[in-house]
């Protein structure tokens, strides 16, 4: 392991995403900016006393490499706690579709549409986003824009959404959301990268978030990443949520994700 | 001194009537009342709640749970939530002469997941049973010179037997005073009954001040037939708050007793029969 992380880490500098054939950029709640197809595993886990939900994200993505559409399906599951135990159940549906226009300057950017609808079990839970797991169904229109310059990628994403949810507390009945973030990619080398990103977002059962990411391209068209979500407003009480101010929880991610 | 003779007054006492209280459709409470006896066997625990929200699809945590007194042990049983009411069906039914505790749990659910709450007031352990007997559960004073005595089942005319009161410790003689039995319609209309609960009953005197001084914080002591004695410090409170502390009745606002006196010094005076 030592060795491998040796011989990625003494790989020359280069820019982000100069690895041919690998993944976009992305980072905790920005998506993929540039067109592409893949899978990918995403993982979260809640941790701390008021943690305790386990979520696994598996996305496809398909691009037209001759045309600006692009599209996604994310289909999410989880495992969390109940009164009488713990119990996995599968969250919302999530397809998405983006027009990738073409770029300004140094802009490269895509609007989209992304919509969300419980199709199979209720999964009474969330993790950071709100759409994921809560029974309901909703639709977000999407900007999001990636600007590249040397070693350091800027990504950004603004968004608003119209949505309804089982009416149930934290839950409205149905609410609109919008939402800016933004993100630093920093390209360390050809395989590793940091990632910092800031959110904002209302209606939102997390609305202020700092997450940080290393990712590393391991071989062509692979790569893991790994990182940490801080949920600063709910750390301050800040929540629709009954959870009072305290550092009680975070959420860990763990994704695998390949290019085609 | 001429004892009252309770037996011979029941008949009439069910010609009294009165004015309902205007309860708020929004009250939470329990059901069977604290310390109710008679309870039937096939007869359902009651949380009328309607702070307490989750989907219907969704794990219910233990928010009741009864323990056999007699016996001892747990009773197993299914909770339902429907309609703001949560109900505890016993899986066997509750066995005859036999005393129960029961109680209704904070709600805690776990982190992330949908969050409710029961009515504070509603939290807390009262004991029932299936036995036959008779109990005083509260006695009350809800106007001046009038004190009521609530009990745990429906009078019927098998309570017979010499009615001895006391009233700090002085004898009360039946031409003293007038009983009145208030109808329910007085002080139970914002909670309603299942059709298998014979609730309570409320038996109220009234007497001159000069021969029956029946004033809060006086100790009353009754005997009824071989049954007896009960003591009770006379509380100032309304008819419909005693019920109300018994079943513990929540107003939206959270607070406990705010009722009102129900009018009935508007029932039919039956009298004592000596």
């Amino acid at each position: 392991m030592i060795a491998l992380l040796t011989v990625l880490l003494a790989s020359p500098l280069a820019h982000a995403g100069e690895l041919d054939g690998g993944n976009a950029l992305e980072g905790y709640r920005i998506g993929q900016v540039e067109n592409g197809s893949g899978v990918g595993l995403y993982n979260r886990f809640v941790v701390g006393p008021s943690g305790g939900v386990t979520a696994l994200h598996f996305t496809a993505r398909y691009g037209d490499p001759d045309g600006p559409i692009s599209g996604s399906v994310t289909f999410p599951v989880a495992t969390h706690d109940t009164p009488t135990g713990r119990q996995i159940d599968a969250g919302n549906l999530e397809l998405a579709g983006y027009y990738h226009l073409p770029k300004i300057g140094g802009l490269t950017h895509s609007v989209g549409l992304e919509l969300h609808a419980r199709v199979t079990e209720r999964a009474y839970t969330w993790v950071n986003e709100p759409e994921e797991f809560w029974p309901g169904a909703g639709v977000t229109g999407v900007w999001q824009g990636q600007i590249e310059k040397d070693k350091l990628t800027w990504l950004l994403r603004g968004s608003i959404g119209v949505h309804s949810a089982a009416p149930y507390d934290p839950y409205p009945a149905s609410y609109l959301r919008v939402a800016a973030s933004g993100a630093a990619d920093y390209a360390l080398n050809k395989r590793f990268g940091l990632v910092g990103e800031m959110s904002v977002s209302y209606w939102d059962l997390s609305p202020w978030e700092l997450a940080g990411l290393v990712r590393v391209d391991a071989m062509k068209g692979v790569r893991g990443r790994a990182g940490i979500v801080l949920p600063l407003a709910v750390w301050a009480g800040a929540t629709p949520t009954v959870q009072g101010a305290g550092v009680r929880e975070a959420t860990l991610m763990l994704d695998v994700s390949t290019a085609f | 001194m001429r004892p009252l003779r309770i037996h011979l007054l029941l008949p009439l006492l069910a010609l009294a009537g009165g004015c309902p209280s205007t309860p708020d459709p929004q009250d939470a409470w329990v059901s069977p009342l604290s310390g109710q006896t008679s309870v039937p066997q096939d007869m359902q625990l009651i949380v009328h709640t309607w702070t307490l929200a989750m989907p219907p699809d969704y794990p219910l945590p233990e928010l009741v749970h009864v323990v056999d007194l007699d016996r001892g042990g747990r009773v197993q049983g299914a909770v339902t939530l429907q309609d703001h009411t949560l109900r505890f069906t016993p899986a066997n039914g509750w066995r005859p002469n036999t005393r129960y505790a029961w109680t209704v749990n904070p709600l805690q659910t776990p982190p992330h997941g949908p969050e409710s709450s029961v009515e504070a007031g509603l939290v807390g352990t009262a004991a029932f049973d299936t036995t036959p007997r008779l109990d005083l559960l509260a006695a009350v004073v809800p106007s001046p010179q009038k004190a009521c005595m609530v009990w745990s089942r429906p009078l019927t005319t098998d309570d017979t037997g010499e009615l001895r009161i006391t009233i700090d410790d002085a004898e009360v003689t039946a031409d003293a005073i007038i009983l009145d039995l208030v109808p329910r319609a007085e002080w139970g209309v914002s909670f309603d009954l299942e059709p298998e609960d014979p609730g309570v009953n409320i038996l109220c005197m009234r007497g001159e001040a000069e021969t029956v001084p029946l004033t809060p914080g006086s100790i009353l002591r009754v005997w009824w037939g071989n049954e007896g004695p009960w003591r009770e410090e006379l509380a100032e409170r309304s008819l419909a708050d005693a019920v109300g502390l018994l079943r513990r009745l929540t107003p939206p606002d959270g607070d406990i007793g705010t009722g009102s006196d129900t009018g009935s010094d508007t029932a039919t005076d039956t009298g004592a029969t000596p």
